[in-house]
């Protein structure tokens, strides 16, 4: 909906303070609010903002566009949005995204970001036969009719080398719990979602519409994601433009293949661990139990939570385009660095994730803040896999191709 | 050509730390109310008192005014600049410094806010007397020295009763600690020195900037009860002189933590009720009250809301037009909430305004009477609430009125009856809290006039070049 269509519904706003803390712990949740502090990076402000901008009391700038894009879009004050126009929040962000494009009022970083993503269809310029490559070397196979999943791995576990390692553990994870899946390699494409969050709606209908097409082609109906990103836009966006398939997120399917007893985690992970709600699995989607269901089914692993946690829980900074565009980095106050701190004050050895994009993002903090030595991130399909008996994996890898 | 402050500022607090981009000022230049916006020059966070100092001493030097703000949540236009300048934003000092629990205080940053001590405090088992209007994620340093109201008010009195200690920053930019810990390492009480916290207590920041502030804490109860009952009006009195007089008797029992109305409409307001509402149905009560205990045992509970259900028997035995009403929803409530705010779901305008009083008891009758004959002039549901405090028999009476800010007709039929509403109030003995401007300016054509030019005295002694939110108070 265009951004003057919010006119009114902007009014349902209260101007009140609650989008700088969790209702329920007190915690700063906003990561672009903790970052730059102004109450132009809160909810509040960007909704005064929207509304000058929509009565002509403001112009169209670069700052605006600075403001506008420096958001994660991690739901963190929908969250916290105690009456209705939390339904509205996210939906004016976007809004304004999309009228800062059609003002070419981008900065230069995103601008590169959505024509490499049109030129390559992925952020790496990277080829797209290369999409498959990460499964080499496993069982992992292309997708067929008789599967019951379609492994969706996205941009990030195919072409980022810590992606791709994820993409594997998970796959061989998936195979060690049987699933039914395959993959598509080549004719995967782009989800499309951050070009959606950044406000360019034509570039994720192209990029979506490719995949909507290639899952139409072999036969798809269900769907397991790698990425929480994917996960989100194929439940929430896809079916406007016509995909009928069900979508899963690989926990969900660990989560079952362990309560059924097909996944065999008797070896064990004796760590103590803390899970990074990622915005998109969590806060977006309401998945905050399957990746810990899956934690708490190895002998050994002790879970801690940190202090914010599941809905409260504070974004790694990665989300809605600045996983690449980086608007939110550069201090020792940017979201990733704060959480990796948080994380540490646990006492836990591994910070466990559920999505390859804050797999990077903590990484790289741990690194910036010297913390490599005392915590590591580990995704949890890597923590499942240590946790596997030697027989389970010599079981995985027997059935790899020579 | 460069700006010469914004340089100057920037090296005070970080060129990260202010801004003089208008897109950004925009967010502080408005709140809920029907105050006309105001845009500052400059928003700066200072995160330390020498930070602090030092903007004082460049904006008295430049005679630049400073508005202090902390939660954006703040309504009564408390934080609109008005004449401009900088908007001084203090949430990121958030650090709760200490918890004595052995003398029973905490002190706190201008940033802690409500819901973070409350969490902090309820970890230790110990409370602190929360303000009852703003969410959680207000803070707690506003809400005390501004003379608001809390929900354990029949207990603790108004909140400002339970500072007890404070650090202020001068204009000058000099530093000075009030009360015991002015000369104590222990922040524990207002007296026996001089009490010069009332030169920053109700002055709306005029007079400098607190940056530390000492509370009374104390040992927090297990056990809550309510008990509800409803007034009906009787020879069109909303609220009958008996019935205000039956609230007094709950009042000297002594036993609950805070005893609060709200009117019909505000009832249904709170319960989701869209504008326009119906007619009150002539079964529903004009006014819904309820008393809340809290206890350390059992017994102790038992004993409290036995005390108060006698009460209300006793009263309607005794021919009062009241009668019993189900609190059980509102006694789940936790206090801080951040549900305080759903008024602006009724009108869908984002709206709230309100002019809220310090009252005798037995002045509610004609205020409430007349406070509702304003609502209904301007055909807006009448929001009214009450609550007593602590000593005498007085307490908090306050109309609210949910808007819409688009809506022009809206927003003067509010500023028209904001003028009503001051005079409805104090034609009863009250006295307006977190007064606007112009209603400082109605008390002080009422009062001493000696008093008042004790005011601007004072004013003129601590913030000579009145750069400290100026245009408040009307002074």
């Amino acid at each position: 909906m265009p951004l003057q269509e919010y006119r009114e519904l902007l009014h349902l706003c209260r101007l009140c303070g609650n989008r700088r803390q969790a209702g329920t712990t007190y915690q700063a949740i906003c990561p672009a609010g903790e970052r730059f502090g102004f109450d132009a990076y809160y909810s509040r402000g960007r909704a005064i903002i929207a509304q000058k901008l929509i009565d002509g009391e403001m112009t169209w700038t670069d700052p605006v566009a600075q403001i506008v894009y420096r958001c994660t879009m991690c739901g963190g004050c929908v969250e916290q949005c105690p009456v209705e126009y939390h339904d509205h929040i996210l939906n004016v962000f976007l809004a304004l995204r999309a009228e800062c494009l059609d003002r070419s009022l981008i900065s230069p970083a995103v601008k590169r970001f959505l024509e490499t993503l049109y030129a390559y269809g992925n952020p790496w310029k990277a080829p797209r036969e290369n999409r498959g490559d990460w499964a080499a070397g496993t069982a992992v196979k292309r997708y067929e009719p008789a599967d019951e999943f379609l492994y969706y791995v996205g941009c990030v576990g195919s072409y980022d080398p810590r992606g791709m390692e994820v993409a594997r553990a998970v796959g061989e994870a998936m195979l060690a719990a049987g699933v039914s899946f395959g993959i598509l390699g080549a004719e995967e494409g782009c989800d499309g979602n951050e070009a959606h969050l950044l406000g360019e709606e034509g570039l994720f209908e192209y990029l979506a519409t490719g995949n909507i097409q290639a899952f139409q082609r072999v036969g798809v109906r269900r769907i397991v994601t790698l990425s929480p990103h994917s996960y989100h836009v194929m439940r929430h966006e896809y079916p406007r433009l016509g995909a009928g398939v069900d979508v899963s997120h690989y926990t969900q399917l660990l989560r079952d293949g362990l309560a059924a007893g097909r996944l065999n985690v008797a070896r064990g992970y004796p760590h103590r661990v803390t899970y990074h709600d990622p915005c998109f699995l969590g806060r977006r989607n309401g998945e905050y139990d399957a990746p810990r269901a899956v934690l708490r089914s190895i002998p050994g692993l002790e879970l801690v939570e940190m202090p914010r946690s599941r809905e409260n829980s504070f974004c790694c900074g990665g989300g809605a385009g600045n996983f690449y565009v980086g608007a939110l980095d550069g201090t020792e106050r940017s979201p990733e660095r704060i959480r990796v701190q948080e994380a540490r004050q646990t006492g836990a050895e591994i910070i466990a994730v559920a999505c390859p994009n804050c797999m990077t993002m903590l990484e790289d903090a741990l690194k910036v803040e010297g913390l490599e030595a005392h915590v590591a991130v580990k995704d949890i399909a890597e923590i499942v896999k240590d946790a596997m008996p030697e027989q389970t994996r010599r079981r995985i890898e027997a059935i790899r191709p020579t | 050509m460069p700006d010469r402050i914004l340089g100057l500022l920037e090296e005070i607090v970080g060129p990260d730390r202010v801004s003089a981009d208008p897109h950004t000022l925009a967010c502080y230049s408005c709140d809920a109310t029907v105050n006309p916006p105001a845009r500052p020059d400059y928003v700066v966070f200072a995160t330390t008192v020498e930070q602090i100092q030092a903007i004082l001493r460049l904006a008295d030097a430049e005679r630049i005014p400073v508005v202090p703000a902390v939660g954006m949540s703040s309504t009564g236009g408390l934080t609109i600049p008005v004449r401009g300048g900088i908007v001084l934003d203090l949430h990121l000092m958030n650090r709760i410094v200490e918890i004595d629990e052995d003398v029973g205080y905490a002190v706190v940053e201008p940033g802690v806010t409500i819901g973070q001590i409350d969490a902090e405090l309820k970890q230790r088992g110990y409370w602190v007397q929360v303000p009852a209007g703003p969410p959680g994620s207000a803070g707690l340093l506003p809400g005390y020295i501004l003379h608001g109201y809390g929900h354990l008010g029949a207990k603790f009195g108004i909140n400002s009763e339970q500072i007890t200690g404070m650090e202020v920053v001068l204009p000058s930019g000099e530093v000075a600690r009030l009360g015991a810990c002015a000369v104590s390492p222990y922040w524990f009480h207002r007296t026996p020195l001089p009490d010069l916290m009332g030169l920053f207590l109700g002055w709306q920041g005029a007079t400098g900037i607190v940056t530390k502030l000492g509370v009374n804490i104390y040992p927090r109860p297990s056990f809550k009860a309510m008990v509800g009952w409803g007034l009906f009006s009787e020879h069109d009195d909303p609220l009958p002189e008996r019935c205000a007089r039956f609230l007094i008797k709950m009042q000297r029992a002594d036993v609950a933590h805070d005893i609060s109305g709200h009117s019909w409409g505000a009832v249904q307001i709170g319960r989701g009720g869209k504008w326009p509402l119906p007619p009150k149905p002539a079964e529903d009560p004009e006014i819904f009250f309820s008393a809340t205990a809290y206890a350390f045992t059992e017994d102790e509970l038992a004993f409290k809301k036995r005390t108060l259900e006698t009460l209300i028997e006793d009263a309607k035995a005794g021919g009062l037009p009241i009668a019993s009403t189900d609190v059980t929803d509102r006694a789940k409530t936790e206090m801080p909430t951040r549900y305080s705010l759903r008024y602006s779901d009724h009108r869908g305008g984002g709206g709230l305004d309100y002019i809220g009083s310090i009252t005798p008891v037995i002045k509610w009758p004609q205020g409430v009477k007349r406070l509702t004959e304003v609502f209904e002039r301007y055909r807006f549901t009448p929001y009214i609430r009450l609550s007593i405090y602590r000593g005498t028999a007085q307490g908090m009476l306050r109309a609210l009125v949910p808007y819409h800010r688009s809506d022009s007709a809206d927003v003067e039929a509010v500023r028209k009856m904001n003028r009503e509403f001051v005079e409805v109030l104090l034609n009863c003995g009250g006295l307006i809290y977190k007064a606007p401007d112009f209603a400082c300016e109605a008390m002080w054509r009422r009062g001493d006039p000696t008093f008042v030019t004790l005011l601007k005295r004072t004013k003129q002694m601590l913030d000579p070049r009145g750069i400290m939110n100026p245009g408040r108070l009307g002074l």
